[in-house]
């Protein structure tokens, strides 16, 4: 293979989204491509039922593949996908984040029903949610006016200080 | 313990976290929103922000800290140093949530924490301790009398006074006659209050530090002294072990007394025992620190023993693995504290991107640090940008290796005190081991600004 066709080789691959590509001639020539893809946000697998608030893994830092020389592929955290959903394109409105560290609950309790539901509007003084925190149950109001576009966290859920509970226009 | 969550940042969180991992425990590292990249939330195996920047709202938030805890499951809190190291309240709060706080106990902690009751338990021992009144001295005949006993220079301080405030210095009878009654009128006038105590100034003292440690079954060894001495403004700059002054009879003496202190205190986990020593070599009491040391470092590569390792293990009820008889003292081990401070500029704090950090390496040489080339140290905490740990076979070897390292290690972007410790090698003074606490301070003074120009 010559120059041009291995830079050939290497627009159909950008092209095509294929990854790498392994070729060896006759002539005992060899030639390894692989194109390092930018890491996507997957879903963490996770226990998670009312009674069950451990996570087995937790919020990476949201910059992670900007650390420099860092592998990729050698990053222990993997976010988790509401929080990277809004990387990649603009997102409406403000969000309500989360003032603690502790469980989040959409309900008061298992019988009531969410505080909120998309479409809701709140007020300054709304309760949205309940933040549980060693076994004290804290009501989160929501702090700003408009109406819930988007419930970012899933009930029962691990929350840390800063993570977006709610987004609203 | 499966799982302990770190409760600080920084290079102590690092260091952590280290032994953790080659311990097999997964870590839980907590973060403010201005260390989402720090180099301890990438190396722990699950990361918590636990709040704004602002320390208060983050590293020191006790609830957001032990809710971290149960949310990920950690059975053990590691406290590094600094933040709620020392605080007893937070170690019991710990004990109350089922939750095993890597240190010694609250009783302890509160015990130690109290510099009297400290001082007291040191008596208690037969530790010398700096001499005083004992407790306040209202009348003047009577505090002169004191002041004549305890030795001139005398401090006379005000109970209610503190960081650094309500205190005067008397130097012969005629002087203290007149300053007594001055320091009790200005104590009344700053704190409303005219108690004042005696306290000998220590005049030229050296900083001799022990590093103990016990385990919950009452085993106690001590692991050598630090040399401290290197300061400016009461920071530690250079640390290194064994302290070139001590004989090793005065070494032992300091040791047993160190020991001696803590096991009266019923102290379990590392700690150190401060302590004065006045230019006729003898030394003095000062005060108990219930936690792990920045320098802990060279204590560590003297003696071989792992002293966070030692820590966990003791947290999990194991009993020392070694006797006094059992510890060796090999080479000599000094540490340079690099800092994003600009030495020539009164040491000013140089908080930003580090364009640039390549740190030394090849046999005998420790970094230990959070820092990397990329890094933007945030302007909140403390201005460490990482320890530089030498061994040697002796003083003149280690610091022989010292200076290579020095001058191997590249920072750009902020100021370092590396030009600092590169002029220090230089000095006559530090070569010859010929300085007291005030010398950094008294070159200060003096206009030094730590470039070879001067």
């Amino acid at each position: 293979m010559d120059t041009k066709q291995i830079k050939e080789l290497m627009s159909s691959m950008e092209e095509s989204g294929v990854t790498k590509i392994f070729i060896k001639e006759k002539t005992g020539f060899e030639l390894q491509l692989e194109r390092q893809l930018p890491v996507l946000a997957t879903e963490v697998p996770h226990t998670h039922s009312s009674t069950n608030a451990h996570a087995s893994s937790f919020y990476v830092p949201s910059k992670h593949h900007e650390f420099p020389h860092v592998p990729q592929h050698a990053h222990p955290h993997a976010p988790a996908a509401p929080q990277e959903g809004d990387r990649n394109k603009e997102q409406e409105g403000k969000f309500i984040c989360s003032p603690m560290v502790g469980t989040f609950y959409a309900a008061s309790s298992p019988e009531h029903a969410a505080f909120m539901k998309v479409g809701d509007v709140v007020h300054e003084g709304s309760v949205v949610c309940i933040i549980e925190a060693m076994k004290v149950m804290n009501e989160v109001k929501a702090g700003m006016s408009g109406t819930v576009a988007e419930i970012c966290v899933e009930n029962g859920h691990p929350v840390e200080f800063g993570t977006k509970l709610f987004r609203i226009v | 313990m499966q799982k302990i969550l770190i409760a600080n940042r920084g290079e102590i969180a690092v260091r952590v976290i280290r032994a953790c991992h080659e311990m097999g425990i997964q870590t839980v590292a907590i973060y403010s929103q201005a260390d989402a990249e720090a180099l301890h939330v990438l190396q722990a195996d699950e990361a918590i922000c636990v709040g704004q920047p602002p320390s208060q709202k983050s590293y020191l938030k006790i609830p957001h800290i032990l809710s971290a805890c149960e949310v990920t499951g950690a059975d053990a809190i590691h406290p590094g140093y600094g933040f709620l190291s020392e605080n007893a309240n937070f170690a019991s709060i710990c004990e109350s949530c089922g939750v095993n706080f890597i240190g010694p106990s609250a009783e302890s902690i509160s015990l130690l924490g109290d510099k009297a009751k400290a001082k007291d338990i040191a008596k208690s021992v037969k530790c010398p301790v700096i001499p005083g009144s004992d407790g306040v001295i209202e009348d003047p005949t009577e505090a002169l009398q004191a002041a004549m006993r305890i030795g001139f220079p005398v401090f006379i301080k005000a109970t209610a006074g503190g960081g650094g405030k309500g205190i005067r210095i008397a130097h012969d009878v005629e002087e203290f006659a007149r300053l007594f009654v001055a320091a009790k009128t200005e104590a009344q006038v700053s704190f409303n209050n005219p108690d004042v105590y005696l306290e000998k100034m220590i005049v030229n003292p050296r900083h001799i530090e022990v590093q103990v440690i016990g385990d919950k079954h009452g085993n106690y060894v001590y692991l050598g002294e630090r040399d401290c001495t290197i300061q400016r403004r009461r920071q530690k700059l250079i640390e290194e072990t064994p302290s070139p002054i001590l004989t090793p009879a005065l070494r032992k003496k300091v040791g047993e007394a160190a020991v001696a202190i803590v096991k009266a205190a019923g102290y379990h986990s590392v700690g150190t025992v401060e302590f004065l020593l006045d230019e006729r070599n003898h030394f003095y009491f000062m005060e108990v620190n219930t936690r792990i040391q920045v320098e802990h470092t060279i204590t560590e590569e003297l003696t071989g023993i792992d002293l966070v390792k030692e820590q966990i293990k003791i947290a999990q009820g194991e009993k020392l693995s070694y006797k006094q008889k059992d510890i060796t003292f090999t080479g000599h081990v000094v540490q340079f504290r690099i800092n994003a401070e600009n030495p020539s500029n009164n040491f000013a704090p140089s908080p930003g991107l580090l364009e640039y950090y390549i740190p030394p390496g090849g046999p005998h040489v420790r970094v230990d640090s959070a820092c990397y080339a990329g890094y933007k140290i945030p302007p909140h905490y403390d201005s460490m940008i990482a320890k530089l740990i030498v061994k040697g076979k002796d003083r003149e070897e280690a610091l022989a290796i010292a200076k290579r390292a020095l001058k191997e290690f590249y920072i750009g972007g902020v100021h370092s005190t590396i030009p600092f410790h590169l002029y220090m090698l230089e000095d006559e003074a530090f070569l010859t081991h010929k300085y007291r606490i005030t010398y950094i301070d008294e070159l200060i003074a003096r206009g030094c600004s730590f470039t070879r120009d001067d």
